[in-house]
């Protein structure tokens, strides 16, 4: 079976989905607050809800582009490579963590700058452990492949 | 018959390239009016060109995700998704284009490219549920 078709690989999918449906709503709340508070474009700065709102996005996007790649490899290198079974449900799992921390981060910072940590941490958190199962099983495929 | 697959990686080398196409402004901007790394304001053409490639760079994050997700998983019509990717390349092309202009007409490149990118949110849906019953079936 091609891994594209595998269940895990379809989940993943699906938390990808998931992480760009939060992602689009991060621009919709800059949008809104846009024309909530009459900020035109290009201006970038303004009242705190604004300027809130737009850290929200920018911060997301410069952690999509290094959840996205994390989430994949680990769904293509590490959960086929895991004998026991519920390891390999390991990177989709680590995704949705990633996406409701990202939530949690979200209303923390609308409520208040300073209460954005707890989100934060969970989804880097959640990063992170995505690039360690990566590496682990891109070494795990690698030691496969020069065993035969 | 060329496969869906190739059409996608062709759409993906042309979207690479419109990408690094929205920073040329930047680097213009910078040059004609004197703005000086780091600072990323001073002009209102620079104002607009460095929107331009931002908002360009948000909708890429957006676009190459579920390109490639429609790409594999919907093959109802396999050469839809690159197909919609070519759609988003000339929305991007219109709303940068218009942006430079006046940043009041942005919307309809806009709007093209979102109609773009949720196109293919729709067919990574149905394409995930669909791989996934073929799978259980």
């Amino acid at each position: 079976m091609n891994v594209i078709d595998l269940p895990v690989t379809l989940v993943t999918a699906l938390i990808t989905i998931l992480a760009l449906l939060f992602y689009i709503w991060t621009g919709i709340s800059v949008a809104r607050a846009r024309a909530k508070h009459g900020v035109k474009a290009p201006t970038m700065t303004g009242p705190t809800e604004f300027e809130c709102a737009v850290r929200v996005q920018a911060n997301t996007l410069e952690w999509l582009v290094v959840f996205v790649p994390a989430l994949w490899l680990a769904t293509v290198y590490f959960s086929p490579a895991m004998t026991i079974l519920y390891l390999s449900w390991l990177p989709p799992v680590l995704g949705a963590v990633w996406v409701i921390g990202r939530i949690i981060y979200k209303s923390g910072y609308m409520t208040a700058p300073e209460k954005r940590e707890t989100g934060f941490v969970i989804s880097t958190l959640a990063a992170l452990a995505l690039i360690i199962c990566a590496v682990i099983g891109i070494f795990m495929t690698w030691s496969a492949v020069n065993a035969v | 018959m060329v496969s869906g697959l190739t059409l996608t990686e062709a759409v993906t080398i042309l979207a690479v390239l419109m990408l690094f196409y929205t920073s040329v402004p930047v680097g213009r901007a910078r040059g004609k009016h004197g703005i000086k790394a780091p600072a990323m304001t001073g002009h209102e053409d620079m104002d607009r060109a460095v929107r331009v490639h931002m908002n360009s760079l948000e909708q890429y994050a957006l676009f190459m995700p579920m390109l490639w997700v429609a790409t594999l998983t919907f093959t109802l019509v396999t050469w839809l998704p690159a197909a919609l990717g070519l759609i988003w390349i000339v929305a991007r092309f219109i709303y940068m284009q218009a942006y430079l202009r006046d940043p009041a007409s942005r919307s309809v490149g806009f709007s093209l490219t979102m109609l773009a990118t949720l196109g293919l949110l729709v067919l990574s849906v149905i394409g995930v549920v669909m791989s996934w019953s073929a799978g259980a079936a």
